[in-house]
């Protein structure tokens, strides 16, 4: 071979090569939906289209689905992904969604919330993902997720229900909780009560004082000498829930506080939700409590490096007389395959006060990019689909957490579904505790103050602070005017 | 003949075959350091929606106003300390037991690779476990033993952050003990013999012929060493999480904190360009002290 190639010839065949590549790689690109309908249409089945919300799916005129333009794209944890891609395939399956478009599952590592924000800041596209209520009100600022106030039955049979009519069966602790600005962003994915006191129910007999529960917080604190007294060598009567999480120690003090004195003992229940606590207030007495806790080592001192699943683990050991944690945990301590207390983990009942406050995950609907109108009708119906109803009318997704998981929905259809309460039933070592478990749902609050963009800088500053109160670096008072301050500086940036 | 003809001078040539690198570099290097400092100089925050240039308002906030900013310099530079000590310590001791013939070296040169071989955060994970009170295996051991009476509680506020620094440390240690395992592997074994001659002992073999031989490769890890501590987070995220209280939080911790948690993208970069001039300072230090020429 002795051919030879100048260089310009070389770079020009290179080049062209490239060149031919990307064009023809986009060119591709673009045809693939137009392609991906065609092979759909031959797929196309006859499907129903329902334009009733609440009850069983009614057929009225048949309607033809034959996919979205584009696959949709769904944003989650690593919490169970077998089930929320069994869901996803559920959907696909129902919305007759082709093979070649189907709704894909991203499934995110690390801290969820940063990973799920670094691609909605980058407009990365997709449709739904999950929030919280006070991230929905940065993000729904942020301009990345759209209200869903206005979703209604489309005529094409896609979605399938009206907002406004399953907004009368959402309870509306988290209607409210899911809203801004009067506006709703979102269906719950689960909802619990953070803050429920779980118990050892082995260590309470064994104490002889079975059933002989606290009914308000003060009450609590005045038992702990009493189950002090009767901890054996490596006991402790309580897991204090001051561990290192953004909902471990800054939470407890909210709803602490939020229970013995109401909503507004924390923040003002009305924009801009400014500061109520203060020196000489509930929110003192509170932090008062948690440092005599503290001192007379009524709690071991690691829970202030304690992750949750370290929290969940040391509790389970059964070394601990009580905890607080979130209501669905009574699952995963009476799971033997888990927990070494199985079958002995119970609930405080609600007497004079509430326990806890709101934990509520939602599903919401970003503002995807280029979205085909058939697209925005997909989306919807999917979002529908997880945090409402199937295409039959039927609570499927919300069910099968219940069933699986021990999570709680938004829905009384699903609390009181008969299945759901079965499944429950498995895990509880006391049948009242299904009883506890509807009434922290029914009495619990959420901080007004999640509806303030800067909620998130606040939280994160008294997760650093109020530690220090129990290490003794800094003072009660001291603490308490640090982050009522750093409130009211918030405020007015606002 | 040659086979391609010179059409284009070396010089074009050779830019037209760089030109994709040099786009990569724009597009992955250039342009996000770019962009970075132009952050740093607005007041860019998602959840109040500000992005308005502010000059440098924010470095000035960082050194007038941020409660957190001298405390978590002092943490970083004790993590750092730390961290650069038990990395030679640890890398350097592994290093000359592996330079020693052995039967089975082969296997335990791999072996001693494994925890560089871990992710941070599994590294982290492992940590949090060894060192829990209740299902860890430092505490079960102390009570095996007959050491303590019930859970220990090995993370407090004053030495969190040393038990950070060991994590880290023994994931890391592998990398400086194979840079200094190939330079010790270079030394002439006459000079070790002229010295023993000489009456030099052990320690001053040790101290005159191979840590000479070692200054090219210590230069290398303490740099190493020093950006990846200074700029660790995922090991204090996982492991500790910032705490107990602040005693955890480093200044790449606390970037992240502003950044993804406060959404203050603006002041986030700012922190973290200090925090990249910092270890930029260090480095040129131990430039300066390391290839300084003797009697020069």
């Amino acid at each position: 071979m002795s051919e030879k190639t100048d260089r310009r010839t070389y770079l020009k065949v290179v080049g062209g090569t490239v060149g031919g590549l990307v064009v023809g790689g986009a060119i591709g690109y673009l045809a693939k939906p137009s392609e991906a309908v065609e092979k759909t249409i031959t797929q196309t089945q006859t499907l129903t289209k329902t334009v009733t919300a609440t009850a069983p799916a009614v057929t009225t005129t048949p309607v033809q689905l034959t996919g979205p333009d584009h696959a949709l794209i769904m944003l989650m944890g690593g919490y169970r992904p077998d089930m929320v891609q069994a869901n996803l395939e559920e959907f696909d399956k129902q919305w007759n969604v082709p093979s070649s478009l189907k709704t894909e599952l991203q499934q995110l590592s690390g801290d969820l919330m940063v990973a799920e924000e670094t691609k909605l800041a980058a407009g990365a596209p997709v449709d739904i993902c999950l929030s919280y209520p006070y991230s929905t009100v940065t993000w729904s600022k942020a301009g990345w997720i759209q209200t869903i106030d206005d979703i209604k039955a489309t005529a094409d049979g896609i979605v399938m229900y009206n907002m406004g009519d399953i907004k009368k069966e959402l309870f509306k602790n988290m209607q409210d909780a899911f809203s801004v600005d009067g506006k709703l962003y979102g269906l719950p994915y689960y909802n619990s009560c953070i803050g429920a006191k779980l118990t050892n129910e082995k260590l309470w007999e064994r104490a002889g004082i079975s059933g002989q529960y606290p009914k308000t917080h003060q009450e609590f604190y005045d038992m702990l000498p009493t189950l002090k007294a009767k901890c054996q060598a490596g006991e402790y009567p309580f897991l204090a829930p001051y561990y290192n999480e953004a909902f471990g120690i800054p939470w407890s003090w909210l709803y602490e506080t939020m229970n013995q004195g109401g909503v507004g003992a924390m923040f003002e229940e009305t924009p801009p939700y400014g500061p109520t606590f203060d020196v000489g207030t509930l929110a003192e007495d509170v932090l008062k409590n948690w440092k005599d806790t503290w001192d007379k080592e009524y709690t071991p001192h690691s829970v202030l490096t304690m992750k949750q699943t370290d929290f969940l683990g040391a509790f389970s050991t059964g070394k601990y007389f009580i905890h607080d944690n979130a209501d669905y945990y009574l699952g995963y301590m009476n799971n033997p395959a888990k927990s070494q207390m199985a079958g002995d983990c119970g609930l405080v009942p609600v007497d004079k006060q509430p326990w806890g406050m709101m934990d509520a995950g939602i599903y919401v609907l970003v503002n995807r990019k280029g979205r085909t109108e058939k697209d925005q009708h997909y989306a919807e119906a999917f979002m529908e689909f997880l945090g409402y109803k199937d295409r039959k009318g039927v609570y499927y997704v919300p069910k099968r957490w219940g069933i699986e998981e021990s999570l709680q929905s938004g829905y009384a259809g699903v609390t009181e579904d008969p299945d759901v309460k079965a499944a429950y039933a498995k895990r509880l070592r006391k049948p009242e505790d299904l009883v506890t478990i509807g009434k922290l749902l029914e009495t619990m609050n959420f901080c007004s103050a999640w509806k303030a963009p800067w909620y998130t800088k606040w939280n994160t500053r008294a997760l650093t602070e109020l530690p220090l109160v129990l290490t003794g670096e800094k003072s009660i008072k001291d603490v308490i005017t640090t982050l009522r301050d750093y409130a009211e500086e918030l405020v007015k940036g606002a | 003949m040659p086979l391609i003809k010179k059409s284009l001078s070396d010089v074009q040539f050779g830019l037209a075959l760089l030109l994709p690198l040099i786009l990569f570099v724009i597009a992955l290097n250039i342009y996000p350091l770019g962009y970075s400092i132009w952050m740093s100089l607005t007041d860019y925050d998602i959840s109040r929606g500000t992005k308005n240039f502010i000059g440098f308002g924010n470095y000035a906030h960082v050194f007038s106003a941020d409660p957190y900013f001298i405390r978590a310099l002092g943490v970083t530079l004790r993590f750092t300390a730390e961290a650069v000590l038990m990395n030679i310590a640890l890398g350097l001791g592994m290093a000359l037991l592996l330079n020693e013939v052995f039967r089975g070296r082969g296997l335990i040169r791999m072996i001693a690779l494994l925890p560089w071989s871990m992710s941070t955060y599994a590294v982290a994970t492992l940590f949090r476990y060894l060192t829990s009170p209740d299902v860890g295996l430092f505490s079960a051991a102390a009570q095996y033993l007959g050491l303590a009476a019930g859970p220990v509680t090995f993370l407090s506020a004053g030495n969190a952050i040393d038990w950070v620094a060991l994590a880290f440390s023994w994931n890391l240690a592998p990398l400086g003990a194979f840079f200094f395992l190939a330079n010790l592997q270079v030394i002439p074994e006459d000079l070790y013999r002229q010295a023993k001659t000489d009456g030099a002992g052990a320690i001053r073999r040790f101290w005159h012929v191979t840590i000479p031989y070692l200054r090219y490769s210590l230069l290398v890890v303490l740099l190493l060493v020093t950006i990846f501590a200074a700029t660790e987070t995922t090991l204090i995220l996982t492991f500790t999480g910032g705490g107990p209280g602040v005693s955890t939080q480093t200044l790449s911790y606390w970037v992240y904190v502003q950044t993804f948690t406060n959404y203050a993208f603006g002041y986030g970069s700012a922190l973290s360009w200090i925090l990249m001039l910092i270890v930029l300072f260090i480095g040129i230090v131990y430039f300066t002290v390391l290839t300084r020429r003797r009697g020069g």
